[in-house]
């Protein structure tokens, strides 16, 4: 089966214990000593999806959209589980890495050199980027002298040319007027087009409907389901609006309930520690004894 | 082991985005100057004309000169270096800090910001270097042949401030206090390091203390190649061993400790 991107029992854990010293004493003594206090912000993910999938990421808040799209765009790794993709991912992340006292023009030439073109793909997609982003003249002013706008026009204009096998959007149309937003999407489905994946991370259903043929539903740190989107959006839309019938304390007293359900099962299950194991400290031990043996070197020529 | 052939592999790899980097950083740290590049010679310069009111003219007063050297000439001989090796650990302790918002948002190798804050100080090294050449041949003090000795001061001191930079670039993200630790404990060195004062002028103490100290070699061997009568090198086998035995050590931990945190940063903020 050749697959585009495999999310196999995916979990990550985070940490909530705020104490610097126990953090601290984690450090050195390499992950033992160490009482984590467990939250799992994503659970036994598992999925798979071919090339020319549009695979819309929806959830209420705070369920684990953003940790799942950090997974997938490879900025941090899973605790346990494996994704595997077949290609190059690229999270959209509009203001990274953009440097306020450049120009427009010096910062797509920085920004495509980060993400690993070389200099003629920049000089070739250069003037694709400017007209894309309509920021006409003002690519020769600094960007600090930018309207958020315009900023994440260039961002955005950036990021779809850098060309991945695996896009992912994370909320980024929510900037923008709906005319660039519109290109944006005409964009994407030029993607689909040339058979790319595309996660489109999303809390609103309709947009998730236009664009994406499976979706995955994350409820509170774990797959609720996944498949051929429109069913899941129906369902997502029933329990919305189910959810909007309720007074507000209710809504509230729900979402409490989930955090602490989703609380009580991390308290329950143990993770694996990430321990770096004591052998792996022979080398260094190793070359500790010969740093000593330099500095008795030196106490013995004085 | 393998971290450590992992990391050098990544910025051979990486070596053209690292030079690109350089220039947008220079770039940056520049635009709206009217001086621009200009303060990169300016900058030690003033400090030059500083030390040489208060540590020459004020403290040595009429002792004058170090050896057969004019006190000037040994101020910038050990200063030049200095402010290369304490800019290097102070850019590369700061480097991944600094770019937080780029690396927990995208798949970057975090290592070559380290390698970039390097490559920027190594910018300014060849401009004030030229200048003690400069010197240095208009005046004979140094046999071109000993000027090879600059190489080796120049892969000495970026190997041991990579190391420092590995380890002190993630500890300030995990440890913020690491920052202000770190500032205090390279003022002390700036003055257990012969750059104002000379060795061989100084008491046993102080002389103790700079067999231990690994910049003192350094800024030494900076010294020895470019304005000294002496053999290219400075000090003796236990020098050498001593100081590469330790930066071997620092560069192990560095490239260990660099990888065991640089994908779960995020996590420790």
């Amino acid at each position: 089966m050749d697959y585009k991107v495999k999310v196999e029992n995916v979990s990550k854990v985070y940490d909530l214990n705020r104490s610097k010293l126990s953090k601290i004493m984690s450090l050195f003594t390499l992950g033992h000593l160490y009482k984590e206090k467990t939250f799992y912000a994503l659970r036994n993910i598992d999925f798979e999806v071919q090339s020319g999938d549009s695979v819309g990421i929806i959830g209420l808040n705070g369920s684990g959209k953003t940790t799942l799209s950090d997974l997938l765009g490879e900025v941090t790794v899973p605790t346990s589980g494996s994704i595997d993709i077949n290609g190059k991912s690229s999270l959209i992340a509009i203001n990274a890495g953009l440097n306020q006292d450049l120009t427009g023009e010096e910062n797509i030439r920085m920004k495509c050199l980060m993400h690993g073109m070389s200099r003629s793909e920049i000089k070739d997609k250069y003037d694709d980027i400017v007209d894309f982003s309509e920021l006409g003249e003002y690519i020769e002013q600094p960007i600090k002298s930018y309207s958020s706008g315009m900023r994440s026009r260039l961002g955005f204009a950036i990021a779809i040319h850098t060309d991945p096998d695996v896009l992912i959007v994370d909320e980024a149309l929510s900037v923008g007027d709906s005319t660039f937003a519109d290109k944006c999407l005409d964009r994407m489905k030029d993607f689909q087009k040339q058979g790319k994946t595309i996660f489109f991370v999303s809390h609103s259903a309709g947009q998730v409907e236009k664009m994406c043929n499976k979706a995955v539903w994350i409820q509170y740190g774990e797959m609720k389901e996944f498949g051929d989107a429109l069913p899941i959006v129906e369902s997502y839309n029933e329990f919305i609006n189910e959810y909007k019938l309720l007074t507000k304390d209710e809504q509230l007293q729900y979402k409490e309930k989930m955090m602490e359900k989703q609380k009580e099962k991390s308290r329950r299950s143990k993770p694996k520690k990430d321990k770096a194991p004591i052998s792996s400290l022979v080398p260094a031990f190793i070359l500790f004894l010969l740093a000593l043996f330099g500095v008795f070197f030196q106490v013995i020529n004085l | 082991m393998n971290n450590l052939f992992n990391f050098l592999k990544e910025q051979w790899i990486h070596r053209r985005l690292i030079f690109g980097l350089t220039i947008y950083s220079l770039k940056s740290q520049y635009a709206n100057h009217y001086l621009g590049l200009f303060w990169n010679i300016l900058q030690p310069a003033m400090q030059v004309g500083l030390y040489y009111v208060v540590f020459g003219l004020g403290l040595r007063g009429d002792r004058g000169d170090v050896g057969e050297l004019p006190f000037i000439v040994h101020l910038i001989t050990g200063l030049f270096p200095w402010l290369f090796i304490s800019g290097n650990i102070n850019a590369a302790s700061a480097a991944i800090q600094g770019q937080l918002s780029l690396v927990t948002k995208m798949k970057f190798p975090s290592s070559t910001l380290i390698s970039v804050a390097i490559v920027n100080n190594v910018i300014n090294l060849f401009i004030t270097s030229a200048i003690v050449l400069f010197i240095s041949l208009a005046n004979g003090y140094s046999s071109p042949l000993h000027y090879l000795g600059f190489f080796y001061f120049l892969f000495a001191s970026v190997a041991i401030t990579t190391a420092i930079g590995l380890i002190m670039s993630t500890l300030v993200i995990l440890i913020r206090d690491m920052k202000n630790i770190l500032q205090n404990v390279i003022r002390m060195f700036f003055f257990v390091t012969p750059i104002f004062w000379a060795l061989n002028e100084s008491p046993g103490l102080m002389q103790t203390i700079s067999a231990f100290n690994p910049f003192a070699y350094l800024v030494m061997n900076f010294r020895t190649a470019l304005v000294l009568q002496e053999a290219p090198l400075y000090g003796g086998m236990s020098d050498h061993i001593y100081f590469w035995s330790i930066t071997l050590f620092l560069f192990y931990v560095g490239v260990n400790v660099h990888y065991r945190f640089r994908d779960k940063l995020v996590d420790y903020l």
